[in-house]
């Protein structure tokens, strides 16, 4: 486990600190204000904001729990706070874009961010992706890798966009399964 | 059908929507369905965390963590507190000056003694953005300041207590967080400005012979450093789309804020009839266009109808190198014209359009002839 973890606040004042908290979270975080706001510059000028924000604030902070959950919370906050400053202009000039739903985006308060999300893991999710079945597989990766929409992976492998649907549903869930021990445990308590 | 089943039914909206490509309608029972049960939203975060960690592998290769961190340190570098800088001092100047150090400390103190009530405690934070480069940043307040080249920024530890008091040197626009109990103040060298929650640009460069204030929204009032301690205070309230133009070197000082206010729509200019006046009444106002006044701050630069002298102190900012101009008719010039994202070279190349002269660039040195 990541000793800055630990139940203790977390002392931000070194430099090296820094480094390792870039190492560890800056992509993961760019990752984060990408998926709300669709930008990869402004994601990164976000994110870097956030740790210099941090690095002035850096003797009166004081994280406890997670040093993760507070730097997304950072992040997604400040994307919520663009988000809202923008709406009216984008109203204007984006028709997809809705103003009611990007609060979803957020972590809801109670969800502990898992273990996912780190650079570590990343092996095993490859892994997962690779025993995907050959079709699905190949429409997760368009879908990923591409980000193209449902319509446009149908007709690129000639196929109905409701397969599409349904093996991205499959893999979800075949994913999840696969990943079921690195996610937090939520839903086995509530249900039990 | 039971919970999990329940949950794995909403999958392909879920997914669509990580996707974006849910319609309307699948996003209003979307959308229901996550308020409908808190279970809802953890099982929806939690294919998202699923959906987003299939792509970090990606995002590692986009987001490169290694030259972000060489950004965040030479953003850091130039923000380093008065603490931190005498470590530094005292490092460097090693036993053998240990005497001077005394003595700058002394001095140091004395300082401080004659220039703050509470000495010692206050911690400065300050951010300096060289030449050829600008930078936005947010204040403890959630301020957010955009700093202009060559410029500096300074702010103390107890920033936001009782009053926001940061000093400029060099150009910045402000959009001050709204906060009625704590004032928002911008110290130059001659002038203050003090704001309530608006938006405003200050250009108060050391080099240049005038400070200049345009507000955008809101309303700030702008008072005289100067006269503040001779007890007459001397002030103006700038209203939306009012540029406030303060003459540093002036022989006299009467002045009536409310016989400055003039209207006309037209550009301040140093060697314009108006600001003939107004070296003598030193604080000036007027209507203007605020737009041109703050492009830079979307990465323009902007001529409005300056002269090559005022061209040339901009492009050194702008692209930070120096501009040597050898004939002195091409002062005369006007230009207007606006600049995106056009090089040094792209930028000389078009005005040698509009008026005929030559340049060379030899590193960050341009030389322009007839």
């Amino acid at each position: 486990m990541n000793p800055m973890l630990g139940n203790k606040g977390l002392q931000l004042t070194s430099l090296n600190t820094f480094k390792q908290l870039f190492d560890d979270y800056y992509s993961m975080l760019c990752l984060v204000a990408y998926d709300m706001i669709k930008n990869k510059q402004l994601a990164e000028e976000i994110v870097d904001e956030v740790f210099i924000n941090i690095w002035l604030k850096r003797e009166s902070i004081e994280v406890y729990k997670s040093i993760r959950a507070y730097l997304v919370k950072s992040v997604q906050n400040r994307c919520i706070n663009w988000l809202e400053q923008t709406k009216a202009e984008r109203l204007l000039t984006e028709s997809t874009f809705d103003i009611d739903t990007y609060e979803f985006v957020k972590w809801s308060e109670d969800y502990p961010l898992g273990n996912l999300l780190t650079i570590e893991l990343q092996e095993k999710i490859e892994e997962s992706i690779k025993t995907l079945p050959d079709q699905c597989r190949n429409i997760f990766l368009l879908s990923r890798n591409e980000e193209l929409s449902y319509e446009k992976i149908a007709s690129r492998l000639s196929i109905s966009i409701n397969t599409v649907k349904t093996q991205m549903k499959i893999a979800l869930s075949r994913l999840r399964e696969s990943l079921q021990d690195y996610l937090p445990l939520i839903l086995f308590l509530l249900f039990r | 059908m039971d919970i999990q089943n329940h949950l794995e039914s909403y999958n392909e909206l879920i997914f669509s929507y990580f996707n974006s490509s849910l319609s309307k309608e699948d996003e209003k029972i979307l959308i229901h369905w996550l308020n409908k049960d808190v279970a809802n939203k953890n099982y929806f975060d939690e294919c998202h965390e699923v959906w987003l960690s299939t792509k970090l592998k990606g995002a590692q290769k986009d987001f490169d963590s290694e030259e972000a961190f060489l950004r965040f340190k030479k953003k850091i570098k130039r923000t380093s507190s008065e603490r931190y800088l005498l470590k530094r001092v005292s490092i460097s100047l090693g036993k053998a000056a240990a005497v001077l150090l005394i003595t700058f400390l002394l001095g140091v103190l004395a300082f401080s003694l004659a220039h703050k009530n509470k000495p010692g405690d206050l911690t400065y934070f300050t951010i300096t953005v060289p030449g050829g480069s600008k930078t936005k940043m947010s204040l403890p307040d959630g301020t957010q300041v955009w700093l202009n080249s060559q410029s500096k920024l300074t702010y103390a530890s107890n920033y936001n207590q009782t009053t926001r008091e940061v000093k400029l040197e060099g150009e910045g626009y402000f959009k001050v967080a709204h906060d009625k109990k704590r004032p928002f103040l911008v110290n130059t060298s001659k002038i203050t400005i003090r704001a309530l929650g608006t938006e405003f640009n200050v250009k108060c460069y050391a080099d240049e012979g005038l400070i200049e204030a345009t507000l955008v929204t809101g309303s700030v009032k702008i008072e005289e450093i100067a006269r503040k301690s001779n007890n007459k205070e001397n002030s103006v309230i700038l209203k939306p789309n009012e540029k406030l133009v303060f003459v540093k070197q002036t022989g006299k000082l009467y002045l009536k804020s409310d016989s400055l206010k003039t209207s006309q729509n037209q550009m301040i200019h140093p060697e314009s009839p108006a600001i003939k006046e107004a070296r003598e009444e030193k604080m000036i106002v007027k209507t203007i266009d605020p737009l041109p006044q703050i492009a830079w701050k979307e990465d323009k630069l902007v001529f409005t109808g300056e002269n090559f002298d005022e061209i040339k102190a901009k492009l050194e900012r702008w692209y930070g190198v120096t501009v040597q101009v050898s004939d002195s008719e091409l002062i005369s010039y006007h230009f207007k014209g606006s600049f995106e994202k056009e090089t040094l070279e792209q930028a000389l190349e078009a005005l040698t359009l509009a008026a005929h002269f030559k340049y060379k660039i030899y590193k960050d040195h341009v030389t322009i002839t007839k």
